[in-house]
């Protein structure tokens, strides 16, 4: 990852490497003949790694594609049980960080480290609260059953099943106590003159206790939000296409995750129309008849297949999440011994571009799994 | 690195002797000195290299045990041997045929024919091609070496588990609800696939921004060129891979129920997510084999490259309608007619690149001084093979042709032609080529030559028998057969037999240079491309001179010198003749 793509301590950098070129600076890789190469070497890199992400995410918006174009009532019945509101926080939550995070590389295009330090720590924080909101949807679906694929277990009006939300209070106090103890140690690192151990303490205690904010945040909106956003739709999508998929999923759940073998043959949502009756006909062909096409055996596409989607989809998101507050606090201890300047700059750009993305797959997110209707 | 132009040379930085010849100072070899350790986390792209060399040779090995048990398996219709040398009962005895074949193929797919060319070979070439000191991230290649580690030790962990019998293709749902180490393997894919990732990204930022001054794109040697449009495919297909495979995996363990029909999954969706990443791959196979023929051919034929820029735009034509023809494995799945005539016509239309090489590699040979060194043994055998696979595949993308011929021993034999004639005969000329640069030693010729006939004759022994057994209705992935197709499964055997002698025998006499081979001299071939303008095998810095930049393919400057027994260059006195 972006971590690599800089490589100021290789080890041979003082072996004979002088063939003309003038002295290396502190951050110039040997085999480089200037910095202006090396920062170029970088940004085309993490641009590639970039085009190899969309690429990555592109299978899961493929598959998100065939199955809603397959299958749109599933997927409008489905996205009612998402907290649009909760999903709208998280983008302007992203945006803001995404934002912050151009500042901080333009702060380091004019040497200014403080201005590195203060944008990235901000942007640890809404990565954060990302994060905790993110808990606070996906366990509120868990508590109601809504598992992916095999493991879906929804039904309308029935009492939670689960109480994962349980764990949100105190992971809730946890990360805001340990949070803010890292915070207070690396202040008094900071004022004792370690500025490196001071600020990447301090990063990492804003960006436990933003967990606990965001957790915060998350359940405060959705108890405001719940019986309107939430409860009101899902009951209305169930009256309305109670013959599609959400009777299908509540036969599924029924049937404890296990269709049985006459619940597969019914031919609810099936694609093929009648390409059932096609199978026999297809065994029995001639073979100076046009050979049949081997008919699509039916799919019962329900609701556990958008929420296999949502999680697989959100869940890759949130890995990204994950990995860019591992390269974010690298940035700010970095920049806490003073190794960026307007001459070298580089690995904040780099792990800003990488941010960036994991933004913008968020903007395609929110509107596909939330905005359906 | 500095170039100058030929006028201005300054004889004394240059090691120019009075006669204007190069002289290429000795340094103190990259392979000596340090100890495991400076091994294992090196940052030398070439120790690199030479570590990737290793492990892939050792999986052509594994790969090679399990095909040629496959191959005496099918010497008779029964399954008897895997049977009597494993003790069991023929149904179980079938499970461990799956088993053998499943881990040849991805053995050799995945942990050998992959990174074969581009990871070993190219590591080692490509940054001394250009003249540079190393490739433009060295820790992230060795990041992609360990990776590579690790995803063969999950391979390695689902053979000793045993029971994956899923084909290297692992298609769903059979690979969700087998009972087989399925997600083991899978990861293991999925982390052999981000060591592709790192590498090819090295590799396009490495020619981006390392190419030496002088070298412009159209100067620069033709295995960069395929190597360069290997990394794009690399980049951008390999990613879609690795998202399938994770899917498959959560399907598997987590019942996500993308692919699985049981849980409204399809089936489909997964054939065409794995052929996106899947058939650009066989590019990733052949693109860098083609690339070290275009090098080989001229080199041995004493002649410039005939038709640089086609070969060149040809590997870039390859590289972006490789993608746009999965669906021509998928003509029987059920997939639209539109879209199987769309996927036949282009994979048509990639035979035209293909065919626009093989056309300039003959025309280069024209009218050449033909120098019939190992590499360019292996080179002819390439340009036979792999027109005989190539062929066959316009067989295969013919929509009515593949009904009959899908999932038949001639698919079996075709890619084979491509994928052992092309790449593996290809990574062994490219591996004679340069193994006195890579290793500073000189092979036996003569030996190298009897065992490079013996491949090749061994080879087509194997296959040729195959094309007709699928015609006539063999199906593929068999262990027992009908006795009408014994005298094709036998003959094929036989081949196998004889085509593996001639493997070991190559091994064997490259493993005798390591140890008894005469000193490699800088240019043993007169080759002009940048590489053989440093000693052998180079210092870590590869070059102690910076090397000026001529056409890669002009061999006009180089003379062979029988006391060197190699090749130095001579610079033509350009002041003089300017003055005439």
């Amino acid at each position: 990852m972006s971590t690599a793509t800089e490589h100021s301590h290789a080890p041979h950098a003082h072996d004979e490497h002088g063939h003309g070129h003038g002295e290396h600076l502190p951050f110039q890789a040997h085999h480089f003949a200037d910095m202006q190469q090396q920062f170029e070497a970088g940004k085309l890199g993490i641009w590639l790694f970039l085009a190899q992400e969309v690429l990555f995410f592109a299978g899961l918006f493929c598959a998100y594609a065939v199955f809603r174009a397959n299958h749109p009532e599933v997927f409008h019945n489905a996205h009612y049980h998402l907290n649009t509101l909760l999903g709208a926080f998280n983008t302007i939550v992203l945006l803001a960080s995404s934002l912050a995070v151009a500042w901080g590389v333009r702060c380091a295009q004019l040497s200014n480290t403080k201005g590195i330090i203060y944008t990235h720590v901000f942007t640890l924080a809404c990565a954060s609260l990302f994060l905790g909101i993110k808990m606070v949807e996906y366990t509120h679906k868990w508590d109601e059953g809504i598992f992916w694929g095999a493991k879906y277990a929804y039904q309308a009006g029935a009492a939670p099943g689960h109480h994962f939300h349980a764990w949100l209070q105190p992971t809730m106090l946890v990360t805001l106590i340990a949070g803010g103890l890292l915070a207070v140690i690396g202040l008094a690192k900071g004022k004792a003159g370690k500025p490196v151990a001071g600020w990447t303490l301090g990063a990492i205690g804003v960006t436990v206790a933003a967990i606990g904010l965001g957790i915060i945040i998350g359940q405060g909106v959705n108890a405001a939000t719940s019986p309107a956003a939430h409860g009101a739709p899902s009951e209305h999508a169930a009256s309305e296409h109670s013959a599609s998929s959400d009777h299908a999923a509540e036969e599924h759940a029924a049937a404890d995750a296990v269709p049985t073998p006459d619940q597969a043959s019914e031919p609810m949502v099936d694609r093929s129309g009648a390409a059932t009756d096609s199978v026999p006909a297809e065994k029995t062909a001639g073979p100076d008849e046009a050979p049949a096409m081997p008919a699509t055996p039916p799919i019962n596409v329900t609701q556990a297949n958008f929420f296999s989607i949502y999680y697989f989809m959100t869940g890759i998101h949130a890995v990204h999440i994950i990995a860019g507050i591992i390269a974010l606090t690298w940035i700010v201890a970095r920049a806490a011994a003073n190794h960026f300047n307007s001459v070298y700059y580089g690995p904040v750009e780099y792990v800003g571009l990488y941010w960036h993305l994991v933004d913008l797959v968020w903007i395609y997110l929110f509107p596909l799994l939330y905005l359906i209707r | 690195m500095v170039t100058q132009a030929k006028e201005h040379l300054d004889f004394h930085s240059l090691g120019l002797t009075e006669d204007r010849r190069v002289i290429i100072p000795e340094g103190k070899s990259y392979l000596s000195g340090g100890g495991l350790w400076s091994w294992v986390f090196t940052l030398d792209h070439k120790r690199i290299g030479v570590m990737y060399l290793a492990s892939i040779l050792t999986f052509f090995l594994v790969g090679g045990i399990f095909a040629l048990l496959v191959r005496a398996e099918l010497y008779t219709p029964d399954i008897d041997l895997i049977s009597k040398l494993f003790g069991l009962d023929a149904e179980k005895a079938k499970d461990k045929y799956n088993e053998f074949f499943t881990l040849h193929g991805a053995i050799m797919v995945f942990l050998f024919i992959i990174p074969s060319i581009p990871a070993a070979l190219g590591n080692i070439i490509l940054p001394m091609q250009l003249g540079a000191k190393d490739v433009a991230f060295p820790r992230m290649n060795l990041a992609s070496y360990h990776l590579y580690v690790w995803g063969a030790l999950f391979f390695i962990g689902a053979l000793l588990m045993t029971g994956l019998d899923t084909g290297w293709t692992f298609y769903a749902p059979y690979s969700t609800t087998t009972v087989g180490p399925v997600a083991m393997a899978t990861l293991g894919a999925f982390i052999l696939g981000f060591s592709s990732i790192f590498t090819g990204l090295n590799f396009v930022v490495t020619v981006n921004t390392m190419r030496p001054k002088g070298m412009t794109w159209f100067r620069m040697p033709l295995f960069l060129w395929g190597v360069y449009a290997t990394a794009i495919i690399q980049i951008l297909a390999t990613p879609v891979l690795a998202i399938t495979l994770l899917l498959l995996t959560f399907e598997r363990v987590f019942g996500l129920g993308i692919f699985d029909p049981k849980l409204g999954g399809d089936p489909v969706l997964y054939q065409h997510f794995f052929w996106f990443y899947s058939h650009p791959a066989v590019y990733i196979m052949i693109l860098p084999g083609m690339a070290i023929i275009s090098d080989v051919i001229p080199t041995f034929s004493r002649k410039p490259i005939f038709g640089y820029t086609f070969i060149a735009y040809s590997s870039i034509a390859i590289a972006l309608l490789g993608f746009l023809v999965w669906g021509h494995h998928m003509f029987t799945s059920g997939q639209s007619p539109l879209a199987s005539v769309v996927f036949s016509a282009i994979t048509f239309s990639v035979s035209i690149p293909s065919a626009i090489k093989v056309f300039n590699w003959t025309a280069t040979m024209y009218k050449g001084s033909i120098h019939l060194n190992t590499p360019m043994c292996y080179a002819l055998s390439f340009i036979f093979l792999f027109t005989i696979g190539g062929l066959t595949g316009l067989f295969l993308g013919a929509l009515n042709v593949d009904v009959h011929l899908h999932d038949t021993y001639f698919v079996v034999a075709h890619f084979h032609y491509v994928m052992m004639g092309g790449t593996l005969i290809a990574f062994l000329a490219g591996l004679h080529y340069w193994w006195p640069k890579i290793f500073g030693k000189m092979y036996n010729e003569t030996w190298a030559r009897v065992a490079c006939v013996i491949i090749f004759i061994g080879f087509n022994w194997t296959f040729l028998p195959q094309f007709v057994l699928g015609t006539h209705g063999m199906p593929r992935r068999y262990a027992t057969y009908e006795p009408q197709f014994q005298a094709g499964h036998r003959l094929s055997t036989q081949g196998a037999f004889f085509l593996g002698s001639g493997l070991f025998l190559a091994g064997g006499v490259l493993l005798h240079s390591l140890l008894k081979g005469k000193k490699a001299p800088p240019n043993p071939w007169g080759a002009a491309t940048l590489e053989w303008k440093c000693c052998s095998p180079p210092t870590t810095q590869n070059f102690e001179t910076t090397p000026w930049v001529g056409f890669p393919y002009d061999y006009s400057d180089f003379v062979y010198d029988p006391n060197e027994e190699g090749y130095v260059e001579v610079l033509p006195d350009l002041a003089r003749s300017a003055k005439h």
